[in-house]
């Protein structure tokens, strides 16, 4: 009877080590890598940044001689141009730097005058900004593409509404003769 | 003495772990508000507006243009004239108004009675308005440049047809106005 069980032992002992050889044969041969194999490569790949640039070639704009009669007066114009190499986002905004009455006035034109900002590029009649002097924010005026020096032009018109259609009112623009604004536009491109 | 597991180090460790959280909060907003963008930027400084000025001048400006004591019916006209020059930026249309009449006493009213002629009359003489002075409301003078100047006649009159034993030692005040519109 011990004889029976040492010598099932010794069998299942190699019916096991079998199996192990067996099992790690099967291994080897699905493990080995034995394929044709082709490989190739993409050495130096180089990330550059963009660059956001632009000029801007506005000169300087003086109406002078403004009375209230609601007609828009062409001021000037800028233009802008992308020299970087990315597109941008541009904006402007106004900085009003002086704001005087006339000699024996009191009114000051940053109340009453209006400018309306048009873009070449925009069908008549729509403007990038149409409201007071003094509202100028943050205006968007659009993209302009990069890479290829794209350019857009801006001009500007201002006026003077009229205060009063009454003739017999006539006057109560009076406050304003002689009145001078210096406003500044600053322009900011953000890349897309 | 503490102890581990104490409360005092329990609330130690809670509000340490609260500064953690907050700095990381801080850091991760940071990174979400950076605004980390490429900008370029230009400015178009000093341009400048201006209003212009206008006015003009009135040689009569706030003086009598015409004394008329003593009118009576068919009597000599009574006559005045003063010079309107424009000043400032613009040319200005020129308007004269009545701008107020009294009468004493009020009925009849002298004014009734009066006429009043205005004439242009800085080249050959132009009548502009010829009623009586109840019925002037207003007349257009015309264009006048800056730095020019026209010249206008009143002539007072108290015709015959409008006489009225009423009116005897009757005095009317009469108010004329200039006003010029920028064009």
């Amino acid at each position: 009877m011990k004889r029976m069980k040492f010598l099932f032992g010794q069998r299942r002992m190699q019916v096991l080590l079998t199996l192990a050889v067996l099992l790690l044969a099967v291994s080897v041969v699905i493990g080995s890598g034995a394929s044709f194999t082709s490989t190739s490569a993409n050495p130096g790949n180089v990330f550059t940044a963009g660059n956001l640039t632009h000029t801007n070639t506005g000169a300087v704009m003086t109406v002078s001689k403004l009375k209230p009669d609601d007609a828009w007066v062409s001021a000037g114009s800028v233009a802008i141009t992308n020299t970087g190499d990315i597109d941008g986002a541009f904006s402007m905004t106004g900085a009003i730097t002086a704001d005087t009455s006339g000699t024996g006035h009191s009114g000051k034109l940053s109340d009453v005058l209006e400018i309306r900002v048009h873009a070449a590029s925009d069908l008549a009649g729509v403007y990038k900004y149409n409201g007071p002097i003094d509202g100028i924010t943050d205006e968007a005026m659009g993209t302009i593409l990069g890479g290829g020096s794209a350019s857009q032009t801006y001009t500007f018109e201002v006026r003077f509404p009229n205060g009063t259609t009454s003739l017999l009112a006539n006057g109560g623009d009076n406050a304003y003769k002689g009145a001078s604004l210096t406003i500044d536009f600053n322009w900011t491109a953000v890349n897309l | 003495m503490s102890h581990k597991g104490a409360p005092g180090t329990k609330v130690k460790k809670a509000f340490l772990t609260l500064v953690v959280l907050a700095l990381l909060a801080v850091a991760l907003q940071s990174l979400v508000f950076s605004g980390a963008n490429f900008t370029s930027s230009s400015g178009n400084p000093g341009n400048t507006f201006t209003a212009g000025t206008f006015g003009h001048t009135n040689s009569k400006d706030g003086v009598l243009v015409i004394d008329a004591a003593g009118l009576w019916p068919g009597g000599s006209a009574k006559t005045g004239t003063l010079t309107i020059t424009g000043t400032g930026d613009f040319s200005g249309a020129y308007t004269l108004t009545k701008a107020g009449v009294v009468d004493a006493p009020a009925a009849p009213g002298l004014s009734n009675a009066l006429t009043l002629r205005i004439e242009d009359i800085t080249g050959a003489p132009q009548t502009l308005s010829n009623t009586t002075v109840a019925g002037f409301t207003t007349v257009s003078l015309g264009t006048i440049a800056p730095g020019a100047s026209r010249q206008y006649r009143f002539t007072l009159t108290y015709p015959t047809a409008a006489a009225d034993t009423a009116l005897q030692g009757a005095s009317m005040t009469l108010h004329l106005q200039f006003t010029g519109v920028a064009q």
